[in-house]
């Protein structure tokens, strides 16, 4: 197509570069392997968090921070404001999507290994952010005082009150004050409207800074496209491309599920209702629920157990401090990334089914422990594989030659088998709970698939291995 | 006019009557009629964009089809399910 041809487009870029000047801008220009949406994930959580502001922004002008007013300023907000209800439920599955997107953010960096030298500081940086959007999460759901919230941020806080006593007080000192439902309302909304965005906005401001400095990580692929496209107009219509397709999808499912609320929180409502956490944070509460974490001690050690996870994955950068990047060079980080995974998944599955209700630990061994072996099976398989351990050849028509697609297709192909296995046999677990025969039965079929997929990638046609070639 | 010029015309055309209608909603009863048209004018938008990111390349249909499919679905939607 002649550029004449499209002159008026051309010209109303023009136009538009002359008055504002994007192409002088000190935004560096971006290879064109960059431009897939899997290196933007943290760009469209950004957009995302930019939308809360905005819907937040509209909801301020309603919303009363009192325990008394907080319930009814939100149902004014849903039923009496112009497009109130379409606000405050895009605000909600803005923040779920948010989180969501920050944590497929988080998993993407450590399967392509994006924390190594020299980008381990904005590893840290983009842990502090999404830690930040949690606390706004946390912050957010106490907000409109329904049964459910208050209840569970009432468990939190009963929770905080075991840790260690230096810790205990800083931190009730920060988001309790006295104790008082109101000194508490205040604060959570001084948090979430001001402390939370302006962590956010800073750290974004210091990412964005180094992104600039390094650039987009390096594509795993030597084939991969180098060539530079320019920030302006190329880089900023692929982002408001995706940017408008994610806000589109949010729309639409806004638009089907509307937001409801539970009824406002009282101390005789509050008895009839299990406290549930929002679903980012179930898979923390199920594992407080595990009969080994049960008193002082035990509340003690899952917090700690939670608080070094959290540590570990801020502090990667300093803990795996190996060059390679490549997730099938990286056979120990690749399986441990998939099995805290697919244990998340399970967990947050599990806290769903099961609210307010405690577990065995007899159930927490089995729907725990077999995913780790499932995994732990198929990763050794595709890895023992990739090595060129000799096995026995199968007959050609019987071979599976996964192995012989693109290296991330490998990855996605090895962790959704292991993930649907384990996932699957795990949710019948959750469902039927372990002691019964049907769901001992469903387990084990589901360790021996497991087996006979191992022995099958063992023993499945030679493989081309992508990475020597 | 080219492909590409008739093409961003007839969405900014569609635009315009999916703009009109949702202004035209009342803003409390039919708040979900409003999202399901916002949803459509992103897509929209989200297509125009598609088409100058490759206006020196062919364009993927099958990108432009699945554009247009989910413009479609969300306004059936719009029209006939949600309120």
């Amino acid at each position: 197509m002649a550029s004449e041809e499209k002159g008026t487009i051309y010209r109303i870029v023009d136009w538009i570069d002359s008055r504002f000047g994007f192409s002088r801008t000190i935004l560096r220009p971006a290879p064109r392997y960059s431009l897939s949406p899997t290196y933007w994930l943290g760009a469209i959580a950004f957009v995302v968090f930019l939308l809360q502001g905005v819907t937040g922004i509209l909801m301020m002008q309603y919303y009363v921070p009192s325990p008394d007013k907080a319930y009814e300023s939100t149902m004014q907000i849903v039923s009496s404001v112009s497009y109130g209800l379409f606000i405050e439920t895009v605000h909600l599955y803005g923040a779920y999507a948010m989180i969501f997107l920050a944590f497929l953010h988080l998993v993407r960096g450590y399967f392509v290994g994006v924390y190594k030298r020299p980008r381990e500081l904005m590893w840290i940086v983009g842990m502090v952010m999404g830690l930040a959007a949690l606390a706004m999460g946390f912050t957010g759901y106490l907000l409109p005082w329904t049964v459910i919230s208050k209840s569970a941020v009432d468990v939190s806080i009963g929770l905080i009150n075991n840790l260690p006593d230096p810790i205990r007080g800083m931190i009730v000192y920060i988001i309790a004050g006295t104790g008082s439902d109101e000194e508490l309302l205040i604060r959570f909304f001084s948090f979430h409207v001001v402390v939370l965005p302006v962590i956010i906005i800073l750290c974004f401001a210091i990412k964005l800074h180094m992104f600039e400095v390094h650039g987009a990580s390096e594509p795993l692929s030597e084939e991969a496209d180098k060539r530079e496209v320019k920030w302006f107009p190329d880089v900023l219509v692929y982002l408001l491309m995706l940017s408008f397709v994610f806000l589109s999808v949010l729309f639409a499912i806004s638009a089907i599920f509307p937001v409801e609320f539970p009824p406002k929180f009282s101390p005789e409502v509050a008895a009839q209702y299990a406290p549930q956490p929002e679903w980012y944070f179930l898979w923390m509460y199920q594992i407080l629920k595990i009969p080994i974490f049960e008193g002082k001690t035990g509340v003690q050690a899952a917090l700690a157990l939670i608080m070094l996870i959290a540590l570990v994955v801020t502090f990667l950068p300093f803990i795996d401090r190996s060059e390679k990047r490549n997730p099938m060079e990286r056979p120990f980080a690749t399986t441990i990334g998939v099995i805290a995974v697919v244990e998340i998944v399970i967990l947050t599955i599990w806290g769903a089914l099961t609210p307010g209700k405690g577990v065995s630990l007899v159930d927490a061994i089995i729907i725990l422990g077999l995913p780790i072996l499932i995994v732990g099976l198929i990763s050794r398989a595709v890895y023992l594989r990739y090595q060129h351990v000799k096995a026995l050849r199968m007959p050609k028509k019987f071979a599976w030659e996964f192995v012989e697609a693109s290296t991330s297709s490998n990855l996605l192909l090895f962790f959704a088998m292991s993930f649907f296995i384990a996932v699957g046999s795990c949710s019948i677990s959750m469902i039927t709970m372990s002691t019964n025969l049907f769901s001992a039965i469903m387990n084990t079929i589901s360790l021996i698939t497991s087996i006979i997929m191992s022995v099958w990638i063992l023993y499945s046609a030679e493989p081309r291995n992508v990475l020597r070639r | 006019m080219d492909r590409f010029q008739a093409g961003v015309l007839a969405i900014l055309i569609f635009q315009l009557v999916v703009l009109a209608y949702i202004l035209y909603l009342d803003p409390i009863t039919s708040q979900n009629k409003f999202a399901a048209g916002l949803s459509a004018e992103l897509a929209a938008s989200a297509l125009i964009f598609y088409l100058y990111k490759n206006i020196r390349e062919d364009y993927d249909q099958e990108w432009i089809a699945a554009g247009i499919a989910f413009i479609a679905l969300v306004i059936l939607l719009m029209i006939f399910y949600v309120r």
